[in-house]
């Protein structure tokens, strides 16, 4: 069973780092451009220091199988819209065949309604298209998202 | 949080916890919450450390009237303490510890609980009339990641070394989805 909880940036990093890597190898383009996974620790710390970060962990017998990274704030151009905004989520490829994806994103609505956010914006990869899930979570879409190396 | 309380964090458990290790014996002297009739402690083990004394009725009026609180010569909520304090004094220093900062007047139920990787409380709501007497408190012993504890809508870890209130009157459940036991010193204080 996979249980999911809110966690500290600053207990859990370390223990996260080989699924971050596995993440980087799977679905990021910079590899593609030689840019190296160099996560800017200091600012992590300081925005889980600032009460902006929010890590929600999925674990089974102890063991992170899934996570949640994002940022909670109100919007920059809507101060009265506290909005969660996306950093990386990812579930570990042995256990995408349940509801793991599904349930960690009910809980982190669960955790955001009660942090009354407002606007919940989620990301999906062409590449990796997670389209489907969050149309079944009631998501719209409202953006793509381009990218130009240089 | 309307039904979690963190009043206190980085409290000396290691003390408690060796002696625990040292002892184990003390987790098998009595198993009465875990063959509760129906109970949602079936995958707990306890160590009582201050419990009500078993009082023998023989009728329904009178168990009702103990139930009340109004049998004669039994006060419903009088804990006294279990020979296995004397195995523990490490406990009795973080019970007298919490019950001099909180200003608490009485204290009740002490145990410590211990649930397996795997293992869960099952949801329940503690009875009313204790419920609504006495205030619950953890010292947390030991609980590594993959801990979680609901109360209502809400859910935490609590971490080692961390002291909770908590509302135990509304429904909770809790699961051990981690890879080593979750020790649990639980106190009930009285103000």
């Amino acid at each position: 069973m996979i249980t999911f909880m809110v966690e500290r940036f600053s207990d859990v990093y370390e223990e996260l780092l080989p699924l971050l890597h596995a993440h980087y190898g799977e679905i990021s383009t910079h590899k593609d451009h030689d840019v190296p996974l160099e996560p800017m620790i200091e600012v992590y710390r300081a925005r889980e220091a600032d009460g902006s970060l929010m890590m929600v962990i999925g674990r089974e017998e102890g063991a992170i199988v899934a996570y949640l990274v994002a940022f909670i704030a109100p919007g920059l151009h809507y101060r009265s819209c506290l909005t969660c905004s996306p950093d990386i989520f990812f579930v570990r490829e042995d256990k995408r065949t349940g509801m793991a994806g599904v349930r960690m994103m009910r809980f982190v609505e669960k955790e955001l309604r009660r942090r009354g956010v407002k606007r919940w914006a989620m990301g999906s990869k062409v590449q990796h298209d997670a389209s489907a899930l969050f149309r079944y979570l009631d998501f719209k879409p409202v953006e793509t998202m381009y990218e130009k190396w240089l | 949080m309307r039904n979690f309380l963190k009043i206190a964090e980085g409290m000396n458990v290691k003390p408690l916890l060796n002696a625990i290790y040292r002892k184990p014996e003390l987790w098998k002297a009595d198993d009465f919450l875990r063959k509760f009739p129906q109970g949602p402690f079936g995958e707990t083990d306890t160590i009582y450390l201050r419990f009500q004394d078993h009082v023998p009725v023989e009728t329904d009026e009178e168990l009702q009237l103990y139930q009340q609180n109004k049998l004669a010569g039994h006060d419903l909520h009088e804990c006294p303490w279990r020979a296995e304090i004397n195995e523990l004094p490490e406990a009795r220093a973080l019970i007298m510890a919490l019950m001099t900062a909180t200003g608490a007047t009485r204290l009740g139920r002490c145990m410590i609980n211990r649930i397996i990787p795997g293992g869960q409380i099952f949801p329940h709501a503690d009875s009313k009339w204790h419920a609504e007497y006495w205030d619950r408190y953890h010292i947390v012993i030991q609980s590594e990641p993959g801990n979680t504890f609901r109360c209502g809508d809400e859910t935490v870890w609590m971490r080692e070394g961390e002291v909770w209130w908590f509302q135990n009157a509304i429904e909770h459940e809790v699961l051990n989805n981690s890879a080593n036991d979750r020790i649990h010193l639980v106190i009930d204080l009285r103000f």
